[in-house]
């Protein structure tokens, strides 16, 4: 299992804040994982759709496509930030 | 170094005396409040509302204050940013930075904030009067982190000597560039000077050739031609032509005539004299060289 979480505009438009997911074997990284979400259709495929401009962290710390997942991770999905 | 994420409105005065207290190395403290505006894309704002994300948020900053810190002389620092509903005129993000000088207190700081915009994960929505909207992100947001990639030591800012006290530095080294023979009021009276001296020396009859002499040693060595040359360019239209002609070929002219009064003088049969004066020409050119060099260096 992997805790997914979502955030600002993204959490919105999902209507979720976060969940668990048994990783597919299949799902290896970052890019993969997206990819994952998008097939859930709807929602899920505008938003995760590889033309929207989101950013990735993996444990906390911000992650490229190629990063690695593994199960236990925490993984989040946002758009760009606009703190300060 | 310590990072914190609240809902609680902050005193930088009371962040700063905590700060100093106790810490007698800190020399500089440089300091940013971002405040929460009225005005943002044409519509009021009614309120904002901020997201974040708890665990990150802390972790990116601190490692945003460790990367300062690898940079700059960082004593301590700072960062509180705020979340939940605020208004416009509220305190939003506070950074702090001490030093033990100001160069690296303004630097650090202003670094700190242009990464936390980029890189901390938070987001704001603006509440207002037609609903809720997300704030975007800003491309200049990005330029002012990427500008820190490049040079280690300073980005655009100028480099402060690190060594010297901070009340003896010179607020704006601009303002001092101009040598000091390019001020009319210096070069003014002393080209008086000169003059008076020549009627003085020609009053008491003293020789020419050491008028004339002297005059050239004091110009050159004072930059009184230079400066002389930059008034006459002044001139309309002829101005630029006689400097032309006195700057560029100056010496060769001397040099070309010279050689034409040897040429004609050795025909003349006056060889030992114009032996005589060469050297007396070479002795004077290698004087002006040297008065140049000593001029260019004082």
């Amino acid at each position: 299992m992997i805790t997914l979480l979502y955030f600002a505009r993204l959490r919105e438009a999902l209507g979720a804040g976060s969940e668990q997911l048994a990783l597919p074997p299949t799902v290896r990284t970052l890019s993969a994982l997206r990819l994952h979400l998008a097939q859930r259709g709807g929602t899920w495929e505008k938003e995760m759709a590889e033309g929207r401009n989101l950013r990735a962290a993996v444990n906390q710390t911000v992650a490229t496509a190629e990063a690695l997942i593994a199960d236990g991770d925490e993984v989040a999905f946002f758009p760009p930030v606009t703190g300060g | 170094m310590s990072v914190r994420v609240q809902q609680e409105d902050f005193d930088i005065s009371a962040e700063i005396a905590a700060m100093r207290r106790g810490n007698p190395k800190i020399g500089a403290i440089a300091s940013f409040v971002g405040v929460v505006r009225d005005v943002n894309n044409g519509d009021s704002v009614a309120t904002m509302m901020l997201e974040h994300y708890p665990g990150m948020t802390e972790k990116s900053i601190a490692a945003i204050i460790d990367q300062a810190r690898g940079r700059w002389e960082v004593l301590d620092a700072l960062v509180i940013h705020r979340v939940g509903t605020l208004a416009p005129t509220d305190q939003i993000v506070l950074v702090i930075v001490a030093s033990t000088h100001r160069g690296d207190a303004f630097a650090a700081c202003e670094f700190i904030m242009d990464f936390l915009k980029t890189q901390a994960p938070f987001w704001k929505k603006e509440i207002t009067p037609q609903g809720g909207r997300w704030v975007d992100a800003r491309v200049t947001d990005h330029k002012a982190a990427e500008r820190w990639k490049n040079n280690r030591a300073d980005p655009s800012p100028p480099a402060i000597d690190r060594d010297m006290p901070e009340n003896q530095q010179d607020l704006n080294p601009a303002l001092n560039k101009r040598p000091w023979w390019q001020n009319w009021k210096v070069m003014l009276p002393l080209w008086l000077l000169i003059g008076a001296l020549i009627w003085l020396g020609l009053h008491l009859n003293v020789d020419t050739r050491v008028i004339a002499g002297s005059v050239f040693v004091v110009g050159l060595l004072s930059n009184a031609f230079a400066w002389l040359l930059g008034i006459i360019a002044l001139v309309p239209i002829i101005g630029p032509l006689i400097v032309k002609i006195l700057s560029v070929g100056f010496i060769w002219l001397l040099n070309v005539l010279g050689n034409l009064m040897s040429f004609i003088a050795i025909r003349r049969g006056y060889s030992k004299d114009v032996l005589t004066y060469r050297g007396l020409t070479i002795a004077l050119l290698v004087g002006i060289v040297i008065g140049y060099i000593l001029g260019k260096l004082i």
